[in-house]
């Protein structure tokens, strides 16, 4: 039995647990230090016209929670618009010290969805949210975290249910509650989402 | 990592256990916002208000720090309503709170203050 690897592979999948990604490279993040992030509104790739306000408004929560102070994301889209940045595409554009200057935070999100929404099967039906995402410092521009999320929620609801409007509705808000879940998973998952922040009370500690 | 097993672990963040009690007190904030972009006739700047306003008021209630951001969005509610020194006020509440906010709200002051100078 010792000697068998199939058995010391199951063995090693058993004992590694779900600890199959290595954590990142910390080191320019804790050089960098952030205090403050700016969350610009997500670039879409999907075909739903909703999801990066719906993933805007999910990662508020999760940052504040790892103890950063986040830009209120409302107040900021607004006065993007207002300074002719329409689309999240062209706020992805902005220089960076000019976000600086204005919204003083230490770091900047810049987050791209792939996929949002539902797809339908005749018994079931996944919501999947997939994104990207980059944290640049806003002092000097490096790169000091990047990370991808691929969220499936499977659901119950079958092809002829998503006929009836009433159960589309619930669909739409579904999809929101994966873009929440999926905010969490890649901002907050150890080893891979962002470090505790300064407003935590384990921050500066050795991550697990 | 399985979603499912990941879910386990948001169960536990988002009602906060023993060992990761929430730092904040979370009310309408984020729903409100969504609901803004997403049903804006069902998230009207009278509705924003009022539960933003609920929201502030429970966290006192409880004795816990309101969300980062909750002044700062009720600021700019009483802001687009044209109560100018509401607005002001929840601006500076925002930025002696959290002096992160320190030079956008600043800035967002100054803004009013030249509406309320017109």
């Amino acid at each position: 039995m010792k000697s068998n690897p199939f058995f010391l592979f199951l063995a090693a999948m058993l004992l590694g647990g779900c600890a199959t990604i290595p954590p990142k490279d910390y080191t320019l993040y804790r050089q960098s230090n952030p205090r403050s992030i700016l969350v610009l509104p997500p670039v879409n790739e999907s075909n739903e016209i909703i999801a990066p306000y719906s993933m805007l408004t999910t990662v508020t929560r999760p940052l504040s929670e790892l103890g950063y102070y986040v830009i209120p994301v409302v107040l900021a889209d607004h006065l993007l618009k207002e300074n002719g940045m329409g689309l999240p595409a062209e706020m992805h554009q902005a220089p960076l010290e000019k976000l600086h200057s204005v919204f003083g935070a230490d770091a900047v999100l810049y987050i791209t969805i792939e996929q949002y929404g539902s797809k339908y099967q005749v018994f079931a039906s996944n919501t999947i949210v997939k994104a990207r995402a980059k944290l640049l410092d806003a002092r000097n521009g490096t790169e000091i975290w990047q990370g991808r999320v691929d969220f499936v929620a499977q659901g119950q609801s079958g092809l002829l249910e998503a006929l009836v409007t009433q159960v589309l509705n619930k669909l739409v808000d579904q999809a929101h509650m994966t873009a929440t879940m999926a905010s969490i998973q890649l901002l907050t998952m150890p080893g891979q989402g962002l470090l505790k922040g300064p407003r935590h009370p384990e921050y500066g500690k050795p991550s697990p | 990592m399985k979603p499912y097993l990941w879910l386990g672990s948001i169960v536990l963040l988002l009602t906060g256990c023993q060992t990761a009690r929430p730092l904040y007190y979370w009310g309408n904030y984020e729903n409100i916002n969504y609901l803004a972009y997403a049903k804006p006739d069902k998230a009207t700047l009278d509705v924003q208000r009022e539960k933003l306003e609920e929201d502030l008021q429970k966290a006192a209630g409880n004795s816990l720090t309101a969300n980062p951001g909750l002044h700062a969005q009720l600021g700019y509610v009483y802001f687009q309503l044209g109560r100018v020194d509401d607005a002001i006020k929840e601006f500076t509440a925002e930025k002696s709170l959290f002096p992160e906010a320190a030079t956008f709200m600043d800035r967002m002051i100054e803004k009013a203050q030249g509406t309320a100078a017109k």
